[in-house]
């Protein structure tokens, strides 16, 4: 039951569980957007006067900026206490991210804690390996489907269960957004995978 | 000296004291008592010979084995003659069914394991009447490896029908479990910490036998491993026992309460002191992959993750505060939870330390509290940046303080609604509702201020309308405005609406026609 190939895009070093992904790419995480609230009243420009990693413009926005290098990511921190962590991989390391945050916080002189964490928002992709005809697909699936070449070159598809949005493009890549768990995002994908296969652009005379 | 009849030599026994039928070392037959070699016999004769030999044997080392259960439960401290009876019982029995399979072709266990055999009907009986004994106790007085000892159990209770037996289904015996859970953990088998850790959940089991085997596992595993020198972290320990946070934590501190707790410390203070005879500790001793835990990180770990000077500090103030232990990993970990606590109220000690972890709660034990201290700068850096802020920030600042200063007066600021202003459809008022005009000069004023009509209107012609309308109100002249249809609303009230535009004269032009005709 070995799980988890390395990736639609890239070559897979282990096994992939036909069972969970019958067309046997799995998409890869790329970004997780989650919220924390750290339930107390912050001064920002405290923080970003104590910690090297932050910056703080009031005028361009109201919050407080700050990185971190490991797990890679980025956090809006508010006044009100409430944070946004974004640009980790997965869902532990949103986690940790946040809770790395939450500690840099605290050690700045503020009682965070580190309530109500919850994912908002996860972002895969991956690589179904042929050319689709999209102009074909958007005409079958019209109620789903919006394309619009000029403005924008992929197909966003709207899957309504689960609710997930996909962008398809003609290179055959795809990008999947809107879930909140990860199992929405392989579920979603092997929704359309077929529909995929179905508007395959077949080798060109 | 006995006689090995396959190897045909004489041997030695290989276990002279437990063992009740001693093996060849080489070949693992059965060694004979008498060290002559026996003459051949004939095929017939040997047949019927072998029978009544196996026989006297199964009988002879029934009771043998009888007297040795007998003895190992005298060791053991095992004073129910009940549970020892019941032991021989299922000896018999296992020993008639291991027959009857041996006899139908399937391989049971050989006449090689009556030792094992007999220990575990003994471990069998004790857990039917409830004694608490550890496997373990078992495998240290045999010599024999605790997981061949659970194979054997595990077998037996088959053979013996316990499969669906309570105790049987909930297997609850920690010294199945520890060596696995150790080699998990370590990555490496460690006899040393098994051992240390079998015998924190021997000192304990009258208190917490039967009750969470997980809880107390890991517990175990955990302490074992810090006082031998492993530093793992609780989260580890929970992953690899698969207990959470919360009952680990409960159970070290069931540990620390009862009274074996004061006593295990001892022990690990004896065994320590043992270890730290032995070299293999020294080396680990020299830091190796811990990182230096005080701030002077140029200088080589002396101890606990220290340097020199920062060691004797905290090892006075150990003194100081009255807690000692002398294992490394124990003192790693004392000295990280101290420096919390010094840092936490605030302690003088804390400077040195300042850039030692400091972490606040066991849930965060994770994160690498040293990477988080490097995101945070000094109070130079804090300064330096305070002046640099609040020069790009001036006019944020100047904002900030004309608000503050505002509120203060009890006024309200309008903040520039700019963009809401671009907001289709949607006009916002920011005055507040006037109170009703009470002359027309003042409903005018009123309406132009709502309609924002003050760019369009001519406010000195208005006065100047309204001052002469003290007279008689029959003049009522006609727009001649440009404007939007509003401007027609306005009539009204007999009010006076020009645009922009016109100059003095043509406004005198049209008053003189206005005044001509008669509109309304």
């Amino acid at each position: 039951m070995a799980e988890q190939g390395g990736g639609g895009g890239g070559s897979q070093c282990q096994a992939v569980d036909l069972s969970k992904h019958p067309s046997g790419i799995v998409p890869t995480l790329q970004n997780i957007v989650s919220t924390v609230n750290l339930d107390c009243k912050l001064d920002l420009k405290a923080i970003a006067l104590q910690a090297r990693n932050a910056e703080y413009n009031p005028k361009r926005f109201a919050a407080l900026i700050m990185r971190i290098r490991d797990p890679k990511s980025k956090a809006l921190i508010f006044a009100s206490g409430k944070m946004v962590c974004t640009g980790a991989k997965s869902v532990q390391q949103s986690k940790l991210a946040a809770r790395k945050y939450a500690r840099i916080v605290q050690k700045v002189g503020f009682s965070a804690k580190f309530k109500d964490f919850k994912i908002q928002n996860i972002v895969g992709s991956c690589d179904v390996k042929f050319p689709i005809r999209l102009e074909a697909l958007a005409y079958s699936h019209g109620a789903f489907s919006s394309y619009e070449p000029e403005l924008f070159p992929g197909l966003i598809y709207r899957m309504r269960q689960p609710k997930i949005v996909l962008l398809i493009f003609v290179s055959g890549k795809i990008v999947i957004t809107g879930a909140k768990v990860r199992e929405e995002i392989y579920t979603a994908f092997e929704n359309i995978y077929p529909v995929l296969t179905e508007f395959r652009r077949n080798s060109q005379q | 000296m006995l006689r090995c009849e396959q190897c045909r030599v004489n041997r030695k026994q290989a276990r002279p004291s437990t063992s009740i039928n001693p093996r060849c070392t080489v070949c693992s037959s059965k060694l004979s008592p008498n060290p002559n070699p026996k003459p051949s016999p004939s095929k017939s004769h040997s047949q019927q010979h072998s029978i009544l030999i196996k026989k006297d044997f199964y009988i002879r080392s029934n009771q043998a084995s009888f007297k040795f259960i007998n003895n190992f439960a005298l060791k053991l401290s095992i004073f129910d003659a009940f549970a020892v009876q019941q032991a021989c019982k299922f000896y018999q029995t296992a020993g008639e069914r291991d027959r009857e399979s041996a006899c139908n072709g399937i391989s049971g266990s050989d006449a090689n394991n009556s030792d094992k055999i007999a220990a575990c009907c003994l471990y069998i009986a004790c857990l039917l009447n409830k004694i608490p004994v550890l496997l373990f106790r078992f495998s240290v007085e045999l010599g024999i490896n605790v997981y061949e000892l659970g194979v054997e159990y595990l077998r037996l209770c088959k053979v013996l029908g316990f499969k669906l037996s309570s105790f049987v289904q909930n297997v609850v015996d920690p010294s199945l479990f520890i060596h696995r859970y150790v080699s998990v953990l370590l990555k490496e088998r460690n006899l040393r910490v098994c051992m240390v850790a079998l015998q924190i959940v021997e000192f304990v089991k009258g208190d917490l036998m039967q009750r969470n085997v997980g809880g107390v596992c890991g517990a175990a595993v955990y302490i074992a491993a810090l006082a031998n020198g492993f530093t793992c972290q609780k989260s580890d320990v929970d992953r690899v026992v698969r207990v959470c946070d919360g009952v680990l934590r409960g159970k070290l501190i069931e540990f620390g309460k009862t009274g074996s707790g004061g006593l295990t410390v001892d022990e690990f203070r004896r065994i320590a002191k043992e270890f730290e005879m032995d070299k293999e500790l020294d080396l680990r001793d020299s830091g190796g992959d811990l990182g230096i835990l005080c701030r002077h990180k140029d200088e080589k770990v002396y101890r606990y993750g220290l340097c020199n000077a920062c060691c004797n500090e905290f090892v006075e103030l150990c003194k100081g505060l009255g807690c000692g232990s002398n294992t490394q990993s124990f003192d790693r970990a004392k000295a990280e939870t101290l420096i919390r606590e010094c840092s936490n109220s605030k302690f003088e000690f804390s400077k040195k330390f300042s850039s030692v972890s400091s972490s606040g709660s066991d849930d965060s034990e994770d994160l690498s509290a040293v990477e988080v201290d490097e995101y945070l700068g000094d109070d130079e850096e804090a300064e330096g940046k305070k002046v640099l802020w609040e020069a790009m920030n001036k006019e944020y600042i100047r904002e900030q303080d004309l608000k503050r200063s505002a509120a203060a007066a009890g006024e309200t600021i309008k903040k520039p609604r700019k963009k809401q202003m671009q907001k289709r459809g949607t006009k916002v008022d920011n005055a507040p509702a006037p109170a009703p005009a009470s002359t027309s000069a003042e409903a005018t004023q009123q309406t132009s201020n709502k309609k924002r009509l003050n760019s369009l209107i001519n406010f000195d012609a208005l006065n100047e309308l309204f001052e002469d309308d003290a007279a008689p109100n029959a003049k009522k002249n006609c727009t001649e405005s440009n404007n939007d249809t509003n401007a027609w609303d306005q009539e009204a009230d007999g009010e006076e609406i020009f645009g922009d535009d016109l100059d003095n004269k043509d406004y005198e032009q049209a008053e003189d026609y206005n005044s001509d005709c008669d509109f309304f």
